[in-house]
């Protein structure tokens, strides 16, 4: 061959040989890039699993005298999880769990979406006013439940104010001495109160950013055609909200399901039970009963009880992240997301 | 007007709302003694004034803990708290940035791996607690740094996925190809084009990732005893049973915790979203 | 500082009237040849004008008094807490000193401790000059001690950590007597029978060991039979109340008015209810009772009313057959006094611990409180728990019930600092670790450190409370009303293995009946449910057997 075309050749191989060898080094690269991340998964979370259920289907604890692999002495078959799924105890965690899941997510939702509709036109210090409003969020969740347990004392600031505007506003006499703390059909309401306080802020970003996401062409539209406040609201924000309204909840519900830090430090899951979470249930039948088999076994049901729950909470954040893919992918690459302000004067220009 | 005057008041109520267990943990760090709780009576403002409660968790007071022995001490605990927090973040990183780009580059694992790994941010910690409590013993790692630093970074090893993959993400693709054609390998398209572009996504969710660590309760609390206890933990030895309710230090020292997430969490406001959604939402 | 000076011339002024004083005089004359030689070599201090710190000073070169081979010195009366080679510490040391081979080979211990009662043992006292008990330790025997700290509330944790992680790195450990049976079983105490035969410590001694001799030492230290743990604390609960609000006038003649009666502290439950029901006037911030109540502190007072149903005891279990006894009519009488006690004390009771207790016995708050035997050193002049009525602050008996004529007042003693030799730890080192927890509980060396405000490990012998630096600080009226408690205190559940899973059993159902969710006749029929569950776990033989050790620990004296 003549020279030119020996080099135009090689010009051209070192494409076709890369292409040839991407197929390839791609998954390798892949594999390689995944193995750290399935390593420390393995270690921390493949393995402490097998260990429990094998625990679970014994009675022993680190006081029983032998090391943990030994626990086959102490062998129970499945006494452990029908004691945990036929005694009250287990269902009764679970039932409180679920209860101030729903009443702390629908209250943050609602405060959230309040405060959202609030924020969404722009006012003076409004970008001062959201970082007051941030705040909470980083809290840290131990320090927030402190905090709470100092104001709900029956002898603390909550009681106080609420007895001063007693006196003062409604001009009753007496003093008010709620039990936070103290009265077992109360706790869970103090826990709740703790959560919605600390989180009400992600759902109010959250929908935030969606609101002001929202075409505001469509409701222009509907203004003009005389629709009112509250239908607009009903018939075109919330639907069109959807995707991210259903993240936000799943998440903080995700998140909320686990609750232990503000239950425990408030009463220690007390009265009694009154305030244990699944997470504070656990922990007293572990640290404090010392029932290791027993406890592992609850932790088993929980795990199961929970990738179920998972697995069908997954397909609306599936869902949602496909959509925000495929927006990326149409949409013009932007070098930074444009601010509050930018959009809202974008938006009244356009008006 | 009659909107805008309803409007300000629902924010004011609502804010009042909102500032004022910070305003209570504010002054009661300030607060001596005798103003903490007394009986029947609530100090909404202190009286004196005092620096007394962070002298004493900082070690240079006296404790005005019933025992002199009692210890208000909390400079170790802090230490410990900032240590396992940035060990645990710099674990989560290194083995979530490679993860992320893996998942977003070459849909490694499958289309199913990005959501295993969220489904593990469902799992309770404390479900897998006495098994972890079990293989650290074996591995003599029971209330020492290496322990800490290798549940948080396992923790929140999801929220370095998630994130990071939603940085990524926005890379075209074509900055790694125009990178390989140039003569790179895999890795050095990564390491030289991609990952620059992603400066302030990874510093984003770096910080992001140790206001998460920083927070944690439960883990140092069930895997820590007096060697590296971290600083949330010892917040609450000081109410114990025992020694009483110390609230003036543990205010004071709960006022220091809240500082590392509210620097770092105002500083990546914008990505707070994208985070706290598993990069759903990417306001 | 008043009270140390206070104490310096109290102790001044006893010493000298005992004999056995550090006077110049009495010194040169009982002290060994080298001693005087030193004094004499150091010129007449009769010449010298004496600063207290010098004196102090002077008294911390002194040597021992006659005989003595060790102890503290350096301060007034000193030498009632120095020991001949025939005494427990005696042994102790000359055993040390044989380990350590007279302190040439130094050996370092690590003992976990509560931070609340460390100073007891590391700071010195009763004067700054004084050694502490560390220190002479150190001095005497080479054998250092290194402290590590933690709080009651972590105690049960912290074992339990060492249990599942094996952990060595401590020698001695922290716990309390009603662990006896579990840390034992779970292979974390080490029993230590040979060593109590070799080195005769001196618990029964009638002069210097437990008050209730080996009754109380079968309570502390034993488990079916075998010496595991040893006490070093009195946690007997005395019924404080408030000598002022009793003796008043208008107070006598409006209770004699509404109940026909004299006012004075009850002695019978069914008198404790109307005194604290006369004395709960929440208007005025005054309450009858406010006894403890709380998660894992307040189950003693419900043990209070039960085991005072019985003469001499009605006991949690049959001896015979492990069955719970509880779920009968005295049971259910017991919990449903302690039900009706939450109507005479502070709101969010249930949440409040003794610290809190304290503050407000020291406020004025409370006309009577079952409390811990410090809250006399504690609720003092100076203390942040006191605000002017800690010196009203008197203790009696605990009330109970009349049987057969006779009155049964049974107090409950429960937690107790013990301390057990860490099985996991360095073999060679068990000895020493034992001969230190001898040395640090017999009688001479405790009465030295009991009277120490700065920690809470309470008296449990005579000898203490006999002691003028423990007088001083508990209070004489205190220390001489012990000596009828102590004899008559029953246990909590103990001694069994366990223990800890029966109290949470009846625990938790009792602060389900105290916050009314339950009644209680259903809290004492899951708590019995509970036990047979978990005596049937643990082998019911097993529990017999236990029982019938733990009769040695029960009180008769009525």
């Amino acid at each position: 061959m003549s020279e030119p075309a020996l080099e135009a050749e090689g010009r051209q191989a070192p494409h076709k040989r890369l292409a040839a060898r991407f197929g390839r080094s791609e998954s390798a690269v892949a594999q390689t890039l995944i193995a750290p991340g399935q390593l420390l998964l393995l270690f921390v979370i493949a393995f402490p699993a097998i260990v429990a259920i094998y625990i679970s289907f014994t009675g022993w604890t680190p006081e029983s005298g032998s090391l943990w692999y030994q626990a086959w002495k102490y062998w129970l078959w499945f006494d452990n999880y029908w004691e945990a799924l036929s005694g009250g105890a287990f269902w009764h965690a679970i039932l409180r769990t679920v209860i101030i899941t729903v009443l702390a997510v629908a209250f943050e939702f609602a405060i959230g979406f309040a405060l959202a509709l609030l924020f969404l036109k722009q006012f003076r210090g409004r970008s001062l006013l959201t970082v007051v409003f941030l705040l909470p969020m980083m809290v840290v969740p131990a320090v927030a439940g402190f905090i709470f347990y100092m104001l709900f004392q029956t002898d603390g600031p909550v009681n106080a104010g609420l007895t001063i505007l007693l006196h003062d506003v409604l001009h009753v006499t007496g003093g008010i001495h709620i039990g936070w703390l103290t009265d077992p059909s109360l706790v869970i309401y103090s826990v709740t109160i703790v959560d919605i306080w600390q989180w009400t802020p992600l759902m109010f970003l959250i929908l935030l950013s969606g609101l002001v996401a929202l075409p505001e062409d469509q409701l222009n539209a509907a203004r003009i055609l005389g629709a009112s406040y509250l239908q607009q609201l009903r018939y075109l924000v919330l639907p069109m909200m959807k995707p991210i309204i259903l993240i936000a909840v799943i998440i903080r519900a995700i998140e909320t399901l686990k609750l232990f830090d503000s239950a425990w430090l408030l009463t220690q899951g007390g009265p009694g039970d009154a305030s244990s979470t699944i997470s504070v249930y656990l922990y007293k039948t572990t640290f404090i009963a010392t029932r290791w088999g027993y406890a592992s076994a609850v932790a088993i049901l929980v795990l199961i009880f929970v990738s179920i729950l998972g697995m069908r909470a997954i397909r609306p954040i599936e869902a949602a992240t496909r959509e925000t893919i495929e927006e990326l992918a149409t949409a013009e690459p932007a070098d930074e997301a444009p601010s509050l302000e930018q959009e809202i004067e974008a938006g009244a220009v356009a008006r | 007007m009659l909107r805008i005057t309803g409007k300000v008041v629902s924010i004011a109520v609502l804010g009042a709302g909102f500032l004022f267990p910070l305003y209570w943990i504010l002054t009661m760090a300030f607060k001596p003694q005798d103003e903490w709780s007394p009986v029947g009576h609530v100090y909404w403002t202190p009286q004196h004034w005092t620096l007394d409660n962070f002298r004493q968790i900082f070690g240079v007071a006296q404790s005005t803990g019933f025992f002199t022995a009692a210890p208000t001490d909390a400079t170790g605990p802090i230490v410990h708290s900032i240590v396992s927090a940035t060990g645990g973040t710099l674990l989560a990183m290194a083995a979530g940035v490679f993860t992320a780009y893996g998942i977003a580059r070459f849909r490694a694992g499958g289309s199913f791996l990005p959501f295993q790994i969220l489904q593990l941010r469902m799992f309770p910690p404390v479900a897998i607690v006495i098994p972890l409590l079990i293989m650290y013993s074996y591995l003599h790692l029971v209330d020492t740094y290496w322990g800490l630093i290798l549940i948080y970074g396992a923790v929140t090893f999801p929220f370095a996925v998630w994130l990071m993959r939603s940085f990524f993400v926005e890379v075209p693709r074509e900055i790694s190809e125009a990178a390989i054609v140039d003569g790179c390998s895999q890795w050095g398209a990564f390491f030289k084009a991609v990952l620059p572009q992603v400066r302030g996504g990874l510093a984003a969710t770096a910080l992001f990732v140790f206001i998460l660590n920083w927070s944690d309760f439960l883990l140092a609390l069930v895997l820590t005893s007096n060697r590296v206890q971290t600083a949330p933990v010892f917040l609450n030895s000081l109410q114990s049973a025992g020694a009483g309710q110390e609230y003036g230090p543990q205010a004071a020292l709960g006022l220091v915790l809240i500082v590392p997430p509210a620097v770092f969490g105002l500083a990546i406001q914008r990505y707070l979203v994208r985070g706290l959604t598993f990069g759903a939402i990417k306001r | 500082m008043e009270d140390q000076e206070k104490l310096d011339q109290h102790g001044d002024s006893e010493t000298q009237e005992n004999g056995a004083s550090l006077s110049r005089r009495t010194f040169v004359a009982s002290a060994g040849a080298a001693g005087a030689a030193l004094l004499l070599g150091q010129g007449s201090a009769a010449a010298k004008g004496w600063s207290r710190d010098a004196y102090n000073r002077h008294l911390g070169k002194l040597a021992l008094s006659a005989g003595m081979i060790g102890g503290p010195t350096g301060f007034p009366g000193a030498s009632r807490y120095q020991y001949p080679a025939n005494s427990a510490e005696g042994r102790a040391i000359l055993g040390l000193k044989r380990l350590t081979n007279n302190g040439k080979k130094p050996i370092t211990l690590s003992w976990r401790i509560w931070n609340g009662a460390v100073a007891q043992l590391n700071a010195p006292y009763p004067t700054k000059t004084a050694p502490s008990v560390a220190a002479l330790l150190e001095k005497e025997a080479g054998v250092k001690v290194k402290f590590v700290l933690d709080t009651p509330d972590d105690n049960e944790q912290k074992n339990l950590q060492t249990i599942s992680t094996r952990d060595g790195s401590f020698n001695i450990l922290q716990t309390d007597y009603e662990h006896n049976g579990d840390y034992t079983e779970a292979g974390l105490m080490l029993p230590f029978d040979q060593y109590v035969a070799e080195y005769k410590p001196d618990w029964s001694d009638p002069k210097y060991g437990y008050a209730g001799g080996a009754t109380t030492t079968a309570l502390f230290n034993k488990y079916a039979g075998h010496y595991v743990s040893v006490s070093m604390d009195g946690d007997y609960q005395v019924w404080g109340y408030r000598e002022d609000l009793f003796d008043n006038a208008q107070n006598q003649k409006d209770f004699k008015a509404k109940y026909g009666r004299d006012l004075e502290f009850p002695k019978t439950w069914d008198d404790h209810a109307q005194v604290a029901e006369f004395f709960t006037q929440p208007n005025n911030k005054l309450y009858g009772s406010i006894d403890l109540k709380n998660p894992g502190w307040g189950y003693v007072n419900w043990m209070m009313r039960y085991v005072s149903t019985g003469a001499p005891n009605r006991q949690y279990f049959d001896p015979k057959t492990a069955k719970p006894l509880i779920g009968g009519a005295a049971g259910i009488k017991a919990t449903t006094e302690h039900v009706a006690s939450m109507a005479w004390t502070y709101p969010d009771t249930l949440s409040k611990s003794w610290p809190e207790q304290y503050a407000a016995m020291g406020a004025g708050q409370a006309a009577m409180a079952s409390m811990f035997s410090n809250c006399t050193k504690f609720i003092v002049k100076g203390s942040p728990l006191d605000k002017g009525f800690g010196q009203y602050i008197r203790t009696e008996l605990a009330p109970g019930r009349m049987i057969g004529g006779k009155l049964v007042r049974r107090p409950v003693i429960y937690f107790n600092a013990n301390f057990a030799i860490n099985a996991f730890a360095n073999k060679a080192l068990h000895e020493a670790a034992y001969l230190v927890l001898q040395y640090c509980s017999s009688g001479r060396i405790s009465a030295w450190y009991t009277g120490n405000p700065a920690g809470y490990f309470d008296p449990n012998r005579v000898l203490q409370l006999n002691d003028p630096l423990v007088r001083a600080s508990y209070k004489p009226y205190a220390c001489d009303e012990l000596k009828t408690i102590i004899p008559r205190t029953a246990p909590s559940i103990a001694g069994m293995v366990g223990a800890a899973e029966y109290t949470l059993a009846l625990d938790t159902n009792l602060q389900k009946a105290l916050s009314k969710q339950i009644s209680p006749e259903q809290a004492m029929s899951s708590t019995v449910s509970a036990w047979e569950q978990i005596t049937n776990r643990h082998g019911r033989a097993k529990q017999i057997k236990a029982l019938k050790a733990q009769a040695a620990a029960w009180p008769t004296l009525i």
